[in-house]
Protein backbone atom coordinates (compact mmCIF):
# COMPACT_ATOMS: atom_id res chain seq x y z
CA UNK A 1 0.00 0.00 0.00
CA UNK A 2 2.69 2.43 1.06
CA UNK A 3 4.72 1.44 -1.96
CA UNK A 4 1.78 2.13 -4.24
CA UNK A 5 1.15 5.54 -2.75
CA UNK A 6 4.84 6.37 -3.07
CA UNK A 7 4.79 5.36 -6.67
CA UNK A 8 1.66 7.37 -7.24
CA UNK A 9 3.15 10.46 -5.58
CA UNK A 10 6.51 10.22 -7.31
CA UNK A 11 4.71 9.59 -10.57
CA UNK A 12 2.72 12.76 -10.11
CA UNK A 13 5.75 14.83 -9.23
CA UNK A 14 7.85 13.67 -12.16
CA UNK A 15 5.03 14.66 -14.51
CA UNK A 16 5.56 18.10 -15.98
CA UNK A 17 2.44 20.24 -15.75
CA UNK A 18 2.15 22.76 -18.56
CA UNK A 19 0.05 25.92 -18.20
CA UNK A 20 -2.32 24.41 -20.76
CA UNK A 21 -2.89 21.36 -18.52
CA UNK A 22 -3.59 23.66 -15.59
CA UNK A 23 -5.99 25.81 -17.57
CA UNK A 24 -7.82 22.77 -18.93
CA UNK A 25 -8.04 21.21 -15.48
CA UNK A 26 -9.72 24.31 -14.08
CA UNK A 27 -11.78 25.12 -17.16
CA UNK A 28 -15.00 23.30 -16.17
CA UNK A 29 -15.09 25.05 -12.80
CA UNK A 30 -14.32 28.40 -14.42
CA UNK A 31 -17.06 27.93 -16.99
CA UNK A 32 -19.56 27.10 -14.26
CA UNK A 33 -18.41 30.16 -12.37
CA UNK A 34 -19.06 32.26 -15.49
CA UNK A 35 -22.52 30.69 -15.77
CA UNK A 36 -23.19 31.58 -12.13
CA UNK A 37 -22.01 35.16 -12.77
CA UNK A 38 -24.37 35.38 -15.75
CA UNK A 39 -27.27 33.91 -13.79
CA UNK A 40 -26.75 36.29 -10.89
CA UNK A 41 -26.48 39.18 -13.34
CA UNK A 42 -29.76 38.18 -15.04
CA UNK A 43 -31.65 38.04 -11.73
CA UNK A 44 -30.14 41.34 -10.58
CA UNK A 45 -30.88 43.07 -13.90
CA UNK A 46 -34.50 41.91 -13.77
CA UNK A 47 -35.03 43.08 -10.17
CA UNK A 48 -33.34 46.44 -10.68
CA UNK A 49 -35.02 47.19 -14.03
CA UNK A 50 -38.55 46.40 -12.81
CA UNK A 51 -38.30 48.21 -9.49
CA UNK A 52 -36.18 51.03 -10.90
CA UNK A 53 -38.83 51.66 -13.54
CA UNK A 54 -41.61 51.52 -10.97
CA UNK A 55 -39.79 54.04 -8.77
CA UNK A 56 -39.18 56.33 -11.74
CA UNK A 57 -42.90 56.24 -12.60
CA UNK A 58 -43.83 56.84 -8.94
CA UNK A 59 -41.39 59.74 -8.86
CA UNK A 60 -43.07 61.33 -11.87
CA UNK A 61 -46.60 61.01 -10.54
CA UNK A 62 -46.02 61.17 -6.79
CA UNK A 63 -45.99 64.14 -4.43
CA UNK A 64 -43.00 65.99 -3.00
CA UNK A 65 -42.48 63.70 0.00
CA UNK A 66 -42.63 60.51 -2.02
CA UNK A 67 -40.03 61.98 -4.35
CA UNK A 68 -37.76 62.96 -1.50
CA UNK A 69 -37.91 59.47 -0.02
CA UNK A 70 -37.05 57.89 -3.37
CA UNK A 71 -34.17 60.30 -3.92
CA UNK A 72 -32.80 59.58 -0.45
CA UNK A 73 -33.01 55.84 -1.06
CA UNK A 74 -31.25 56.21 -4.40
CA UNK A 75 -28.60 58.55 -2.99
CA UNK A 76 -27.86 56.22 -0.09
CA UNK A 77 -27.37 53.10 -2.18
CA UNK A 78 -25.30 54.94 -4.76
CA UNK A 79 -22.82 56.37 -2.26
CA UNK A 80 -22.12 53.29 -0.11
CA UNK A 81 -19.67 50.68 -1.48
CA UNK A 82 -21.33 47.48 -2.69
CA UNK A 83 -19.02 45.48 -0.44
CA UNK A 84 -20.39 47.23 2.67
CA UNK A 85 -24.00 46.65 1.58
CA UNK A 86 -23.14 43.03 0.87
CA UNK A 87 -21.69 42.64 4.38
CA UNK A 88 -24.81 44.33 5.70
CA UNK A 89 -26.99 41.49 4.46
CA UNK A 90 -24.43 38.74 4.97
CA UNK A 91 -23.26 39.54 8.51
CA UNK A 92 -26.10 41.81 9.59
CA UNK A 93 -28.77 39.37 8.48
CA UNK A 94 -27.18 36.72 10.64
CA UNK A 95 -27.33 39.05 13.63
CA UNK A 96 -31.09 39.41 13.12
CA UNK A 97 -31.43 35.66 12.67
CA UNK A 98 -32.02 35.94 8.92
CA UNK A 99 -29.77 33.65 6.93
CA UNK A 100 -29.66 35.11 3.43
CA UNK A 101 -26.66 33.02 2.50
CA UNK A 102 -23.93 34.21 0.12
CA UNK A 103 -26.03 34.11 -3.05
CA UNK A 104 -29.13 35.60 -1.38
CA UNK A 105 -27.09 38.45 0.12
CA UNK A 106 -25.49 39.11 -3.26
CA UNK A 107 -28.86 39.32 -5.02
CA UNK A 108 -30.32 41.57 -2.30
CA UNK A 109 -27.31 43.91 -2.13
CA UNK A 110 -26.71 44.25 -5.87
CA UNK A 111 -30.46 44.33 -6.53
CA UNK A 112 -30.91 47.32 -4.23
CA UNK A 113 -27.89 49.15 -5.65
CA UNK A 114 -29.15 48.31 -9.15
CA UNK A 115 -32.60 49.72 -8.36
CA UNK A 116 -30.97 52.93 -7.13
CA UNK A 117 -28.98 53.34 -10.37
CA UNK A 118 -31.68 52.14 -12.79
CA UNK A 119 -34.09 54.56 -11.14
CA UNK A 120 -31.77 57.42 -12.14
CA UNK A 121 -31.46 56.12 -15.71
CA UNK A 122 -35.23 55.70 -16.13
CA UNK A 123 -35.98 59.01 -14.41
CA UNK A 124 -33.80 60.80 -16.94
CA UNK A 125 -35.39 58.93 -19.84
CA UNK A 126 -38.94 59.64 -18.60
CA UNK A 127 -38.01 63.30 -18.34
CA UNK A 128 -36.91 63.23 -21.98
CA UNK A 129 -40.34 62.09 -23.19
CA UNK A 130 -42.29 65.25 -23.88
CA UNK A 131 -45.12 66.15 -21.54
CA UNK A 132 -47.55 66.31 -24.43
CA UNK A 133 -47.29 62.55 -24.84
CA UNK A 134 -48.55 61.99 -21.31
CA UNK A 135 -51.38 64.45 -21.83
CA UNK A 136 -52.29 63.02 -25.23
CA UNK A 137 -52.44 59.50 -23.77
CA UNK A 138 -54.74 60.75 -21.05
CA UNK A 139 -56.86 62.68 -23.51
CA UNK A 140 -57.34 59.46 -25.47
CA UNK A 141 -58.84 57.98 -22.31
CA UNK A 142 -56.08 55.40 -21.79
CA UNK A 143 -55.76 54.04 -18.28
CA UNK A 144 -52.43 54.97 -16.62
CA UNK A 145 -50.85 51.51 -16.98
CA UNK A 146 -51.98 51.27 -20.59
CA UNK A 147 -50.66 54.76 -21.30
CA UNK A 148 -47.25 53.72 -19.98
CA UNK A 149 -47.25 50.39 -21.78
CA UNK A 150 -48.43 51.60 -25.18
CA UNK A 151 -47.28 55.21 -25.39
CA UNK A 152 -44.56 56.13 -22.91
CA UNK A 153 -42.38 53.00 -22.64
CA UNK A 154 -41.82 52.53 -26.40
CA UNK A 155 -40.51 56.09 -26.53
CA UNK A 156 -38.58 55.94 -23.28
CA UNK A 157 -36.70 52.66 -23.57
CA UNK A 158 -34.56 53.64 -26.59
CA UNK A 159 -33.46 56.74 -24.66
CA UNK A 160 -32.67 54.72 -21.56
CA UNK A 161 -30.86 51.96 -23.45
CA UNK A 162 -27.36 53.36 -23.46
CA UNK A 163 -27.24 54.34 -19.79
CA UNK A 164 -28.84 51.08 -18.77
CA UNK A 165 -26.35 48.92 -20.67
CA UNK A 166 -23.39 50.97 -19.41
CA UNK A 167 -24.51 50.32 -15.87
CA UNK A 168 -25.27 46.65 -16.63
CA UNK A 169 -21.69 46.13 -17.84
CA UNK A 170 -20.45 47.60 -14.58
CA UNK A 171 -22.73 45.28 -12.62
CA UNK A 172 -21.35 42.17 -14.32
CA UNK A 173 -17.86 43.21 -13.29
CA UNK A 174 -18.93 44.26 -9.82
CA UNK A 175 -20.43 40.83 -9.12
CA UNK A 176 -16.77 39.81 -8.68
CA UNK A 177 -17.05 41.57 -5.30
CA UNK A 178 -19.33 38.73 -4.17
CA UNK A 179 -16.22 36.53 -4.02
CA UNK A 180 -15.64 38.22 -0.65
CA UNK A 181 -18.61 36.32 0.79
CA UNK A 182 -17.58 33.05 -0.94
CA UNK A 183 -20.01 33.10 -3.85
CA UNK A 184 -18.21 30.82 -6.30
CA UNK A 185 -18.33 33.20 -9.26
CA UNK A 186 -15.41 33.86 -11.62
CA UNK A 187 -13.09 35.75 -9.26
CA UNK A 188 -13.64 33.30 -6.40
CA UNK A 189 -12.74 30.28 -8.51
CA UNK A 190 -9.81 32.23 -9.97
CA UNK A 191 -8.53 32.92 -6.47
CA UNK A 192 -8.84 29.24 -5.58
CA UNK A 193 -7.01 28.27 -8.74
CA UNK A 194 -4.21 30.73 -7.96
CA UNK A 195 -3.90 29.39 -4.43
CA UNK A 196 -3.76 25.81 -5.68
CA UNK A 197 -1.46 26.29 -8.64
CA UNK A 198 0.60 29.39 -7.86
CA UNK A 199 0.09 30.61 -11.42
CA UNK A 200 -1.56 34.02 -10.87
CA UNK A 201 -1.16 35.49 -14.33
CA UNK A 202 -2.46 32.45 -16.14
CA UNK A 203 -5.71 32.36 -14.21
CA UNK A 204 -6.18 36.12 -14.01
CA UNK A 205 -5.77 36.26 -17.80
CA UNK A 206 -8.40 33.55 -18.18
CA UNK A 207 -10.72 35.42 -15.80
CA UNK A 208 -10.30 38.70 -17.65
CA UNK A 209 -10.81 36.81 -20.91
CA UNK A 210 -14.08 35.40 -19.61
CA UNK A 211 -15.23 38.87 -18.56
CA UNK A 212 -14.34 40.26 -21.98
CA UNK A 213 -16.30 37.47 -23.69
CA UNK A 214 -19.33 38.21 -21.48
CA UNK A 215 -19.13 41.99 -21.75
CA UNK A 216 -18.15 42.30 -25.41
CA UNK A 217 -21.63 41.79 -26.97
CA UNK A 218 -23.11 44.43 -24.64
CA UNK A 219 -20.26 46.83 -25.35
CA UNK A 220 -20.55 46.41 -29.13
CA UNK A 221 -24.34 46.73 -28.97
CA UNK A 222 -23.95 49.91 -26.94
CA UNK A 223 -21.36 51.53 -29.21
CA UNK A 224 -23.61 51.08 -32.23
CA UNK A 225 -25.13 54.33 -33.35
CA UNK A 226 -28.50 55.11 -31.83
CA UNK A 227 -29.88 55.85 -35.28
CA UNK A 228 -29.28 52.27 -36.39
CA UNK A 229 -31.90 50.87 -34.05
CA UNK A 230 -34.85 48.81 -35.28
CA UNK B 1 -23.30 51.08 19.68
CA UNK B 2 -20.92 50.77 22.62
CA UNK B 3 -17.93 50.09 20.37
CA UNK B 4 -18.12 53.69 19.16
CA UNK B 5 -17.10 54.89 22.64
CA UNK B 6 -14.25 52.41 23.02
CA UNK B 7 -11.00 54.34 22.47
CA UNK B 8 -9.40 51.28 20.87
CA UNK B 9 -12.09 51.04 18.21
CA UNK B 10 -12.19 54.83 17.85
CA UNK B 11 -8.49 54.81 17.00
CA UNK B 12 -8.99 51.93 14.57
CA UNK B 13 -11.89 53.68 12.84
CA UNK B 14 -10.13 57.05 12.59
CA UNK B 15 -7.01 55.47 11.10
CA UNK B 16 -9.14 53.44 8.70
CA UNK B 17 -11.09 56.54 7.68
CA UNK B 18 -7.76 58.29 7.09
CA UNK B 19 -6.60 55.44 4.84
CA UNK B 20 -9.87 55.46 2.88
CA UNK B 21 -9.66 59.22 2.35
CA UNK B 22 -5.97 58.94 1.42
CA UNK B 23 -6.64 56.21 -1.15
CA UNK B 24 -9.64 58.10 -2.57
CA UNK B 25 -7.77 61.41 -2.90
CA UNK B 26 -4.68 59.83 -4.49
CA UNK B 27 -6.76 57.82 -6.95
CA UNK B 28 -9.08 60.72 -7.85
CA UNK B 29 -6.21 63.20 -8.33
CA UNK B 30 -3.91 60.66 -10.01
CA UNK B 31 -6.47 59.37 -12.48
CA UNK B 32 -7.52 62.88 -13.47
CA UNK B 33 -3.92 63.98 -14.02
CA UNK B 34 -3.12 60.86 -16.08
CA UNK B 35 -6.32 60.99 -18.13
CA UNK B 36 -5.92 64.59 -19.34
CA UNK B 37 -2.82 64.19 -21.58
CA UNK B 38 -4.28 61.02 -23.09
CA UNK B 39 -7.59 62.75 -23.78
CA UNK B 40 -5.76 65.67 -25.41
CA UNK B 41 -3.68 63.26 -27.48
CA UNK B 42 -6.80 61.42 -28.64
CA UNK B 43 -8.03 64.61 -30.30
CA UNK B 44 -5.47 64.10 -33.05
CA UNK B 45 -7.06 62.30 -35.93
CA UNK B 46 -3.84 60.37 -36.58
CA UNK B 47 -1.39 59.45 -33.88
CA UNK B 48 0.89 56.49 -33.35
CA UNK B 49 -0.25 55.95 -29.79
CA UNK B 50 -3.96 56.02 -30.58
CA UNK B 51 -4.22 52.25 -30.89
CA UNK B 52 -2.31 51.80 -27.66
CA UNK B 53 -4.56 54.18 -25.73
CA UNK B 54 -7.73 52.64 -27.17
CA UNK B 55 -6.46 49.19 -26.23
CA UNK B 56 -5.58 50.31 -22.73
CA UNK B 57 -8.95 51.97 -22.26
CA UNK B 58 -10.82 48.89 -23.46
CA UNK B 59 -8.80 46.50 -21.31
CA UNK B 60 -9.03 48.62 -18.18
CA UNK B 61 -12.79 49.01 -18.56
CA UNK B 62 -13.44 45.36 -19.40
CA UNK B 63 -11.43 43.86 -16.53
CA UNK B 64 -12.95 44.02 -13.05
CA UNK B 65 -10.97 46.17 -10.62
CA UNK B 66 -10.65 43.15 -8.36
CA UNK B 67 -8.81 41.23 -11.10
CA UNK B 68 -6.34 44.11 -11.46
CA UNK B 69 -5.81 44.29 -7.71
CA UNK B 70 -5.24 40.54 -7.52
CA UNK B 71 -2.84 40.71 -10.45
CA UNK B 72 -0.73 43.29 -8.63
CA UNK B 73 -1.05 41.63 -5.24
CA UNK B 74 -0.48 37.99 -6.18
CA UNK B 75 1.20 38.48 -9.54
CA UNK B 76 4.02 41.01 -9.07
CA UNK B 77 5.95 38.92 -6.51
CA UNK B 78 6.32 36.29 -9.27
CA UNK B 79 8.53 38.77 -11.10
CA UNK B 80 10.49 39.50 -7.97
CA UNK B 81 8.74 42.84 -7.48
CA UNK B 82 7.68 43.23 -3.88
CA UNK B 83 5.41 46.23 -3.47
CA UNK B 84 3.67 47.09 -0.22
CA UNK B 85 -0.08 46.44 -0.36
CA UNK B 86 -0.93 50.15 -0.32
CA UNK B 87 1.07 51.27 -3.40
CA UNK B 88 -0.05 48.23 -5.36
CA UNK B 89 -3.69 48.93 -4.54
CA UNK B 90 -3.21 52.59 -5.50
CA UNK B 91 -1.72 51.54 -8.86
CA UNK B 92 -4.56 49.08 -9.54
CA UNK B 93 -7.35 51.49 -8.65
CA UNK B 94 -5.76 54.37 -10.59
CA UNK B 95 -5.15 52.14 -13.62
CA UNK B 96 -8.84 51.32 -13.81
CA UNK B 97 -10.35 54.74 -13.05
CA UNK B 98 -8.00 56.58 -15.42
CA UNK B 99 -9.62 54.72 -18.33
CA UNK B 100 -13.09 55.90 -17.31
CA UNK B 101 -11.93 59.48 -16.82
CA UNK B 102 -10.19 59.31 -20.20
CA UNK B 103 -13.46 58.32 -21.90
CA UNK B 104 -15.46 61.06 -20.15
CA UNK B 105 -12.86 63.71 -20.99
CA UNK B 106 -12.65 62.46 -24.57
CA UNK B 107 -16.38 62.91 -25.10
CA UNK B 108 -16.04 66.28 -23.34
CA UNK B 109 -13.46 67.33 -25.93
CA UNK B 110 -15.59 65.99 -28.76
CA UNK B 111 -18.48 68.18 -27.62
CA UNK B 112 -16.46 71.38 -28.17
CA UNK B 113 -17.52 73.28 -31.27
CA UNK B 114 -14.92 72.72 -34.00
CA UNK B 115 -14.46 76.45 -34.52
CA UNK B 116 -13.03 77.01 -31.05
CA UNK B 117 -9.59 75.64 -31.91
CA UNK B 118 -9.33 77.74 -35.09
CA UNK B 119 -10.60 80.82 -33.27
CA UNK B 120 -7.94 80.42 -30.59
CA UNK B 121 -5.27 80.06 -33.30
CA UNK B 122 -6.60 83.07 -35.16
CA UNK B 123 -6.28 85.07 -31.95
CA UNK B 124 -2.59 84.11 -31.93
CA UNK B 125 -2.74 81.99 -28.77
CA UNK B 126 0.15 79.58 -28.36
CA UNK B 127 -0.72 75.84 -28.42
CA UNK B 128 -0.29 75.48 -24.63
CA UNK B 129 -2.51 78.49 -23.96
CA UNK B 130 -5.05 77.18 -26.46
CA UNK B 131 -5.23 73.87 -24.62
CA UNK B 132 -5.44 75.27 -21.12
CA UNK B 133 -7.37 78.51 -21.60
CA UNK B 134 -9.78 77.52 -24.36
CA UNK B 135 -10.09 73.78 -24.80
CA UNK B 136 -9.69 72.29 -21.31
CA UNK B 137 -12.21 74.55 -19.52
CA UNK B 138 -14.88 73.69 -22.09
CA UNK B 139 -14.09 69.97 -22.04
CA UNK B 140 -14.25 69.94 -18.26
CA UNK B 141 -17.52 71.88 -18.24
CA UNK B 142 -19.08 69.19 -20.42
CA UNK B 143 -17.47 66.23 -18.66
CA UNK B 144 -17.76 67.39 -15.05
CA UNK B 145 -20.98 65.55 -14.05
CA UNK B 146 -19.51 62.25 -15.24
CA UNK B 147 -16.12 63.00 -13.67
CA UNK B 148 -17.66 63.82 -10.30
CA UNK B 149 -19.85 60.73 -10.25
CA UNK B 150 -16.79 58.72 -11.21
CA UNK B 151 -15.00 60.28 -8.23
CA UNK B 152 -17.71 58.82 -5.98
CA UNK B 153 -17.20 55.50 -7.73
CA UNK B 154 -13.51 55.72 -6.78
CA UNK B 155 -14.36 56.35 -3.13
CA UNK B 156 -16.53 53.23 -3.29
CA UNK B 157 -13.82 51.36 -5.18
CA UNK B 158 -11.36 52.00 -2.36
CA UNK B 159 -13.38 49.46 -0.34
CA UNK B 160 -11.99 46.75 -2.62
CA UNK B 161 -8.54 47.45 -1.20
CA UNK B 162 -9.77 45.64 1.93
CA UNK B 163 -9.64 42.42 -0.10
CA UNK B 164 -5.90 42.83 -0.71
CA UNK B 165 -4.89 43.33 2.91
CA UNK B 166 -5.27 47.08 3.38
CA UNK B 167 -6.75 48.37 6.62
CA UNK B 168 -9.22 50.87 5.28
CA UNK B 169 -12.80 51.40 6.45
CA UNK B 170 -14.32 48.20 5.10
CA UNK B 171 -11.47 46.09 6.46
CA UNK B 172 -11.86 47.85 9.82
CA UNK B 173 -15.55 46.96 9.78
CA UNK B 174 -14.83 43.24 9.36
CA UNK B 175 -12.21 43.43 12.13
CA UNK B 176 -14.62 45.09 14.55
CA UNK B 177 -17.47 42.75 13.56
CA UNK B 178 -15.32 39.70 14.22
CA UNK B 179 -14.48 41.06 17.70
CA UNK B 180 -17.85 42.49 18.79
CA UNK B 181 -20.40 40.51 16.71
CA UNK B 182 -22.33 43.76 16.21
CA UNK B 183 -22.52 43.69 12.44
CA UNK B 184 -25.47 46.03 11.88
CA UNK B 185 -24.20 48.82 14.14
CA UNK B 186 -20.65 48.65 12.81
CA UNK B 187 -21.77 48.66 9.18
CA UNK B 188 -24.16 51.55 9.79
CA UNK B 189 -21.30 53.64 11.21
CA UNK B 190 -19.10 52.67 8.24
CA UNK B 191 -21.93 53.52 5.83
CA UNK B 192 -22.24 56.96 7.48
CA UNK B 193 -18.52 57.57 6.92
CA UNK B 194 -18.82 56.67 3.24
CA UNK B 195 -21.97 58.78 2.98
CA UNK B 196 -20.11 61.78 4.42
CA UNK B 197 -17.23 61.37 1.94
CA UNK B 198 -19.76 61.15 -0.92
CA UNK B 199 -21.49 64.29 0.38
CA UNK B 200 -18.13 66.07 0.43
CA UNK B 201 -17.58 65.16 -3.24
CA UNK B 202 -21.11 66.33 -4.06
CA UNK B 203 -20.44 69.62 -2.25
CA UNK B 204 -17.29 70.08 -4.36
CA UNK B 205 -19.37 69.41 -7.47
CA UNK B 206 -21.92 72.01 -6.35
CA UNK B 207 -19.17 74.59 -5.82
CA UNK B 208 -17.65 73.83 -9.22
CA UNK B 209 -20.99 74.13 -10.99
CA UNK B 210 -21.84 77.41 -9.26
CA UNK B 211 -18.51 78.84 -10.35
CA UNK B 212 -19.12 77.48 -13.82
CA UNK B 213 -22.44 79.31 -14.08
CA UNK B 214 -20.70 82.44 -12.84
CA UNK B 215 -18.09 82.23 -15.57
CA UNK B 216 -20.34 81.19 -18.45
CA UNK B 217 -24.04 81.73 -17.67
CA UNK B 218 -25.07 79.97 -20.87
CA UNK B 219 -23.92 76.49 -19.84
Amino acid sequence: MVWRINRLVSGRISMTITPLDLALAWMPRLIWAAVLTLGLAAVIFAISAVFGLMLAMTNRDGNKWVRRCIEMFSGFFRSIPELVILFFFYFGGRQLGLQFGPVGSTILAFGLVGIAYDYQVFKGALGAVSNGQFEAARALGLRPWKAYLLVILPQMLPIARKGWITYAIGTIKRISIASAVSVSEIMYVTKQAIAASNAPFLFLSIAVGLYIVIVMPLLVFNERRQGARL
Amino acid sequence: MSFVFDPYYQGLLIRALGTTIFISVVVIVGSNILALPMAIYMQRPRGRLRGLIIGYSFFARAAPVLALLFALYYGLPRFGIYLDPLPSALIGLTFSSTAYNLEFLRSGYESIAPGQMDAARALGLRPVATQFKVMAPQAYAAASPALFSNAIQMVKGSSLASLVAIDELTAASTTIISETYKALEVLLVIACFYGLIALAVLALQGTYERRQRWISPRS
